[in-house]
């Protein structure tokens, strides 16, 4: 069952579903497993080899285009920035459908 | 009131560059405020170049290849609308003959959609033909569209830590989209990765990249600038063949690719470690300097030093950043044309301050 939770602007085409990550640096690189959702305020190029092994990004602010939508259109990874609220109302380990071409993030319950 | 037949179009499309665009995005810092400080003196030594180059009977069309390319070119112009209204002078003269230098240009090497509305074309249909004769595409598997997108990425985020958020078009270009037999094309360049002018540091010997892609079922869709291009679906799962090429070296294969891929993807991260680790102070300066990198060739040709001068270093130094220059990009084309200064240089064309 899924429950829409949160919405933006929709900065990459594509569907994806995953585990979140939320991420504030470099720092969390470590931790940052393959096909997770990366979840931040905004993407920067320090961020690039999580970005590489994200299924789908979500981001606070950011418009079509900033970093992370310029770059996951590049990936073909599906991106919705400019969610405002996406660090808050997203927790690590939440399994979500990230849904870039309509700008939407659904909350799958398990 | 006359107003010159590029400039609609100029509006219309660079419209659309910021309404998509959130002002809390910009990167390294918010430059709208440190422009006041010396965009003054940044127009007139682009104006100087203009008239320089004016009095040694240069003619634009023989030297295209001293231009930014279209993309960065386009993105110039629409700085020098901003700066000269920022600025508060008052110099009609000025702001209009820099921006026909620059627009004779873009008329000269532009094939259709001046101000890349939906299309950042370059090539006619020969030259398109002849580049991929020179250059034939190779057929790709999906692993490897996948390292191919990632370099990409790479490239681009290095790009941002070279080039700072303003300055990127220099060495980050998309031209196209070209449809061929039923295929679409695009021509991915970061001609300038290595640019020790600014970071005499770098340390690494690649600097051109060109990149042919051939997609199919697959439209994409410009806005002013080529990097901000738009696709229909994922540019990845619908990429049929690409052409890689480094200082003019073709690679190609998976294998490369990954090698790639790895030595690039550090690279890129340090770089904007780098250059975000420098504190605001020298970002100013830097910012400064990318600024007028990107008209380098045009000053050594016409024989100015490229470099910001001491007395436009000492207008920034030390200075706060101006709160609220512009505040946000929600407002209608009006607003827009009012705002950014496409009204004052309108009446700078009219001769009226």
């Amino acid at each position: 069952m899924q429950k829409l939770i949160l919405e933006g602007t929709a900065a990459s085409v594509g569907q994806a579903t995953g585990r979140v990550r939320l991420v504030s640096s470099s720092a969390d690189s470590s931790k940052f497993k393959d096909g997770e959702v990366l979840v931040t305020r905004l993407t920067n190029p320090t961020m690039i080899m999580m970005m590489a092994k994200a299924c789908a990004i979500v981001t606070d602010i950011g418009g079509l285009t900033s970093h992370p939508a310029i770059v996951s259109r590049e990936m073909g990874t599906p991106c919705v920035v400019s969610t405002k609220t996406a660090t808050s109302v997203l927790k690590d380990g939440m399994l979500v459908e990230v849904d870039g071409s309509a700008g939407k993030i659904y909350l799958i319950e398990e | 009131m006359k107003i010159p037949d590029w400039v609609q179009p100029f509006i219309d499309s660079s419209y659309h560059l910021w309404i998509n665009h959130d002002p809390q995005s910009h990167l390294p810092f918010d430059a709208w405020g440190l422009h006041p400080y010396y965009n003054e003196l940044w127009l007139k030594k682009i104006y100087e170049m203009v008239k320089k180059f004016n009095e040694k009977g240069y003619k634009i069309s023989d030297y295209l290849d001293y231009f930014p390319n279209l993309s960065s070119t386009r993105f110039i112009m629409l700085m020098n609308t901003i700066h000269y209204q920022t600025s508060k002078m008052d110099a009609p003269e000025i702001i209009s003959s820099i921006q026909d230098f620059f627009v004779t240009s873009l008329k000269l090497r532009a094939k259709d959609d001046l101000f890349a509305l939906e299309k950042n074309v370059e090539l006619n249909d020969d030259q398109l033909n002849r580049l991929l004769m020179k250059r034939p595409v190779r057929s790709v598997g999906s692993e490897e569209s996948r390292e191919l997108g990632k370099i990409l990425v790479a490239l681009a985020s290095l790009t941002h830590g070279l080039y700072n958020d303003w300055c990127t078009d220099l060495n980050y270009e998309i031209s196209g989209p070209y449809v061929k037999d039923k295929k679409l094309y695009l021509i991915r360049s970061f001609p300038d990765s290595r640019p020790i002018d600014i970071w005499p540091e770098i340390d690494w010997q690649f600097k051109d990249f060109s990149i042919i892609t051939e997609y199919e079922d697959f439209s994409a869709k410009m806005a002013f600038v080529g990097c901000h291009i738009t696709y229909s679906a994922s540019a990845v799962e619908k990429l049929t063949g690409y052409n890689f090429q480094i200082d003019g070296k073709e690679i190609m294969g998976l294998e490369e690719l990954k090698k790639l891929r790895e030595t690039l993807m550090p690279i890129a991260a340090s770089q904007y470690e780098k250059f975000m680790g420098l504190g605001l102070e020298d970002q100013k300066i830097k910012y400064v300097m990318q600024e007028h990198y990107q008209l380098k060739k045009l000053f050594d040709l016409v024989g100015i030093d490229w470099k910001p001068t001491d007395e436009m270093m000492g207008k920034i130094i030390n200075k706060k950043l101006i709160e609220g220059v512009i505040k946000s990009y929600d407002m209608t084309k009006a607003e827009y044309a009012e705002r950014f200064g496409h009204n004052k240089m309108i009446c700078a064309y009219n001769g009226i301050n």
